[in-house]
């Protein structure tokens, strides 16, 4: 994209990107770090993962201050006011994903305290797996300013849904199967929905991503889309 | 490649050093230097002007003032006619009275001791051939003077007027004064009976021209400048003001108003005597009009005034800014309503103001008005625009030429009330345009 | 595309006010508006936007035919004023001009008093049959441009004394004053300091609501304040049409969004 005429400009939106996208690298690496402190009830990892949450805070708080600045004294229109707006609300989902990962991590240590460990149900690992994927990919696209791969990445959610739909029942059916374990289940449980609602969020970037870049709403470029398809089916 | 000039920029400058000091002290001599020259240059101009109005003011002042001589005058009933005759018939009769001699008489009954055919007359003439008219006009208006005897102020002769005023250098040989010294002996015995004065002469404003300085009078050029300017005005403003406005708002650009533009401005460089040549062709010859006459005088100076009317009543109307045109096009006035309703009151100041100076500059030649022959001897005021008639410059020019010593004074003080009557346009010329202008 | 997309606007809305198909505007050799299709909505204002030169203000100057009096000025295509080609050769002028007021960018009141500037169109015009008539049309002109508090005890006043903001609104009361249909506005906050130029925005406002309102500007934001439709143009070309939100959230043409972000085109 060409430069503005005012490069402090291009320097602040730089600023205000840079910080997303570190706040991104930040949050996926959260999440591992949290899966790998549960998985090896390591609860020492578990400790600084909570600790790592602040930086994610005192970033969103950095982009909040950068992204007001530029309202304040840019009045920023068309691509450039989609690009603080969407990275404002960017910010705020990612700082919500760093919150899942610290919940997650928080959840490990009640387990690691608890007596009678069990172990990690192996569907949570595979939708961590899948939650830091997507995380990954659309940074990768806010990045690469590629809006078709945020629709992949939209998509991909339904998968997510699909695989937490699984987990719920395979630890439902545990919980029934040796009701004694049902206090450590439970946090597995929650833990399973933490990383269905991290899932959630990256959607909710991706969505971000796709308006700043096109100025359209993805959902209803997808209604549009699917509209299309179908039409074309009918044919 | 902008390193290396990048590197020059960022480098500190030293406003102390030797160097930038020396280079401000030089700016500063060159400021003052200039500044000075330019001061000496007005103070030069300036008094340039003081010399110039004062030497006239100094040679033209004594113009206004005339000596006059106090003389006991016996109305003699047997050279005049009978005072009970009717007014008409009176004045009639007075025409052919020889009132020389009455004056002779008085006099000689004043100096005894002067006899002899040559110093009568040298005695006579120490009054200016005007005291008769004077007389006449005494008697003319109360015939019941006849018989008395009275004392009356007449107009001395210019020779004596200039003794007088000092202006002839009476220690001269006899021989190289026209007042000889039996003259001056006579004179002094009217000054010793304080039979002399000097004071205001309102001849000179109100009378036309004449042989003898003592009687001319500036009134005939003066109402013949002003006939002049009248008809310049009347055509030249119309005429001029509706070239503008046409040339200005409604014509074409197109090659031909070209042309006409540059024509314009050349025929305001021409020199004037061409246009006395022009008026002398067409108004004279072609037109078969009266010569000297304030109408072919105007109409030659119209002709001279037109270019300098029209140049500046073009500036005072491009000077209206287009935004005030746009303003009323644009609420739906038509071209002739822009044009009067708003372009031309606003442009009316400059317009008048040019027109004044046009007009002054037409008050001040005398050139084309030679040409048409306005340059005649002319006794009397004119009356109407085909009337003879002479104007302030042409007169000017016609004293000076004229050999008497006291025409000198005159001259110069004839040059004063032209100098007035223009001083006075310039003021009325500044006058509107302070009166006027408007800001927008 | 675009003519397109008006064109299926239309279908939708109340008919436009003026109507601008292909027009072409030349100045001599030189072809400043190229092609330009526009409707103008009686209720809207219309931002025209671009670049110095862009011909935006010579687009504006078509509409009541100002530019008939540059010389080697040459106007093609047509331009509707409630359907009638306002350069079909029955049309009057004068009337035009009565009917498409004009708002210029500098405020040019006459230097009279500030009654006889409203007064003026309706006098031309022949708009008030007596003196009360056109007072009351004075009043009400003022009124409507947010001036007759300010100036009703100075009537008699010269127009010219009156502040920059004060001058432009009564050249807008001016022109309501011979009830026109269309306003066209040539830049007309450029002069103006903020206040004065947050009040005639307001006006703007208002009017739009009684009148079809055609603004340039060079002010970006202003265009995105007062005008519900924006039009871009580019070297005599319309970039883009569209309504104004749209245009300064998600501006179709990379020309219309590096000209509204301040980028290097």
């Amino acid at each position: 994209m060409s430069q503005h005429i005012l490069r402090t400009y291009d320097d602040e939106l730089m600023e205000v990107r840079s910080v997303v996208v570190r706040m991104g690298g930040l949050a996926a690496e959260q999440l591992a770090e949290a899966m790998q402190a549960l998985k090896e009830l390591d609860t020492d990892l578990a400790e600084k993962t909570r600790q790592g949450d602040k930086q994610l805070d005192a970033l969103e708080a950095l982009a909040e201050t950068t992204v007001i600045g530029v309202f304040a004294r840019r009045a920023p229109v068309a691509d450039d006011l989609r690009e603080v707006v969407s990275a404002l609300k960017m910010t705020t989902m990612i700082e919500r994903m760093g919150d899942y990962a610290k919940n997650i991590a928080r959840r490990s240590m009640s387990i690691a305290e608890g007596q009678g460990v069990i172990l990690m149900p192996h569907l949570l690992e595979d939708m961590a797996a899948e939650a830091h994927e997507m995380i990954h990919e659309v940074m990768d696209c806010y990045v690469k300013r590629a809006a078709d791969d945020a629709i992949a990445v939209w998509e991909r959610d339904e998968q997510l849904d699909n695989m937490y739909n699984a987990a719920y029942r395979q630890i439902l059916a545990r919980m029934m199967e040796a009701p004694e374990q049902i206090a450590v289940l439970s946090h597995y449980l929650m833990i399973a929905k933490n990383l269905e609602r991290i899932g959630d969020q990256a959607t909710n970037v991706a969505e971000q991503v796709y308006y700043a870049i096109t100025g359209d709403i993805l959902e209803e470029a997808r209604q549009k889309r699917d509209g299309a398809a179908s039409e074309s089916v009918g044919e | 490649m902008t390193d290396n000039t990048r590197n020059i920029l960022d480098q500190q400058v030293d406003w102390h050093s030797p160097k930038v000091r020396a280079r401000l002290r030089r700016r500063h001599r060159t400021d003052f230097l200039f500044r000075a020259i330019g001061f000496s240059a007005v103070a030069a101009a300036g008094l340039f002007l003081v010399f110039l109005l004062g030497n006239i003011i100094k040679n033209g002042a004594p113009g206004f003032l005339q000596t006059s001589i106090e003389v006991d005058v016996a109305f003699d009933p047997s050279l005049l006619p009978d005072p009970t005759l009717e007014r008409a018939e009176f004045a009639a009769a007075m025409a052919r009275v020889d009132l020389q001699r009455l004056l002779r008489q008085s006099l000689l009954d004043h100096f005894p001791e002067v006899s002899g055919r040559a110093d009568t007359i040298r005695l006579t003439r120490m009054l200016s051939s005007g005291a008769r008219a004077q007389l006449r006009d005494i008697l003319v208006r109360n015939p019941a003077v006849v018989g008395t005897t009275g004392k009356v102020w007449l107009l001395a002769s210019d020779e004596v007027d200039q003794v007088v005023k000092g202006n002839v250098d009476i220690s001269l040989p006899e021989q190289n004064r026209k007042l000889k010294n039996k003259e001056l002996v006579w004179l002094q015995r009217f000054e010793s009976e304080g039979r002399v004065s000097l004071s205001f002469h309102s001849r000179f404003i109100t009378a036309g021209d004449s042989r003898e300085p003592e009687l001319v009078g500036v009134w005939g050029a003066i109402v013949g400048s002003g006939l002049t300017l009248l008809v310049t005005l009347l055509t030249a403003f119309p005429i001029g003001v509706a070239s503008a406005i046409y040339l200005e708002e409604f014509a074409p650009k197109n090659r031909f108003t070209d042309i006409v533009e540059v024509n314009i401005n050349n025929l305001a460089a021409v020199p004037s005597i061409v246009f006395g040549l022009l008026g002398l062709a067409f108004f004279l010859g072609v037109m078969g009009m009266a010569r000297s006459a304030p109408i072919v005088g105007g109409l030659t100076l119209a002709l001279l005034t037109l270019p300098t009317i029209i140049i500046s009543a073009r500036a005072a109307i491009a000077a209206v800014p287009p935004s005030i045109r746009d303003a009323a096009r644009g609420l739906g006035a038509s071209s002739m309503q822009v044009a009067f309703h708003h372009v031309v009151p606003l442009a009316m100041p400059g317009i008048l103001t040019g027109t004044i100076i046009g007009m002054a500059r037409a008050l001040g030649e005398s050139a084309p008005l030679l040409m048409i022959g306005m340059v005649a001897f002319i006794v009397d005021v004119p009356g109407g625009v085909n009337d003879p008639a002479t104007v302030l410059p042409v007169q000017i020019f016609l004293w000076a030429d004229s050999p008497e010593r006291a025409f000198i004074e005159k001259t110069s003080a004839a040059i004063m009330v032209l100098l007035f009557f223009l001083i006075a346009m310039n003021g009325m010329a500044i006058w509107l345009r302070q009166r006027f202008e408007r800001k927008w | 595309m675009l003519n397109a997309a008006i064109e299926s606007e239309n279908e939708a809305l109340s008919p436009p006010k003026m109507t601008i198909r292909d027009v072409h505007v030349h100045y001599g050799d030189i072809h400043a508006v190229k092609g330009v299709t526009l409707d103008l909505r009686p209720d809207q204002v219309t931002a025209l936007i671009g670049p110095s030169g862009c011909g935006k203000s010579t687009l504006l100057r078509c509409m009541n035919r100002m530019n008939d009096t540059i010389a080697d000025c040459r106007v093609e295509g047509q331009v509707f004023l409630d359907g009638q080609d306002i350069y079909d050769s029955q049309i009057d002028v004068v009337q035009l001009r009565a009917r498409v007021g004009m708002v210029f960018q500098k405020p040019n009141p006459f230097p009279k008093s500030i009654y006889d500037n409203v007064a003026y169109g309706p006098r031309i015009h022949g708009l008030a049959t007596d003196r009360d008539a056109l007072d009351e049309i004075v009043e009400a002109s003022l009124e409507k441009a947010g001036l007759w508090q300010e100036v009703k005890d100075r009537l008699d006043q010269v127009g010219t004394a009156l502040s920059g903001g004060q001058q432009q609104r009564l050249c807008i009361a001016r022109a309501i004053a011979v009830n026109p249909e269309v306003i066209l506005m040539d830049e007309p906050c450029s002069s103006l300091d903020p206040i004065a130029t947050a009040k005639v925005e307001a006006l703007i406002d208002e009017l739009s609501a009684r009148y079809a309102i055609v603004i340039v500007t060079h002010s970006m934001q202003q265009a995105a304040r007062v005008s519900q439709k924006t039009v871009f143009f580019h070297l005599g070309e319309m970039i883009e049409y569209g309504d104004t939100t749209q245009m300064f959230t998600a501006p179709r043409e990379d020309r219309t969004r590096d000209y509204i972000t301040g980028r290097i085109g």
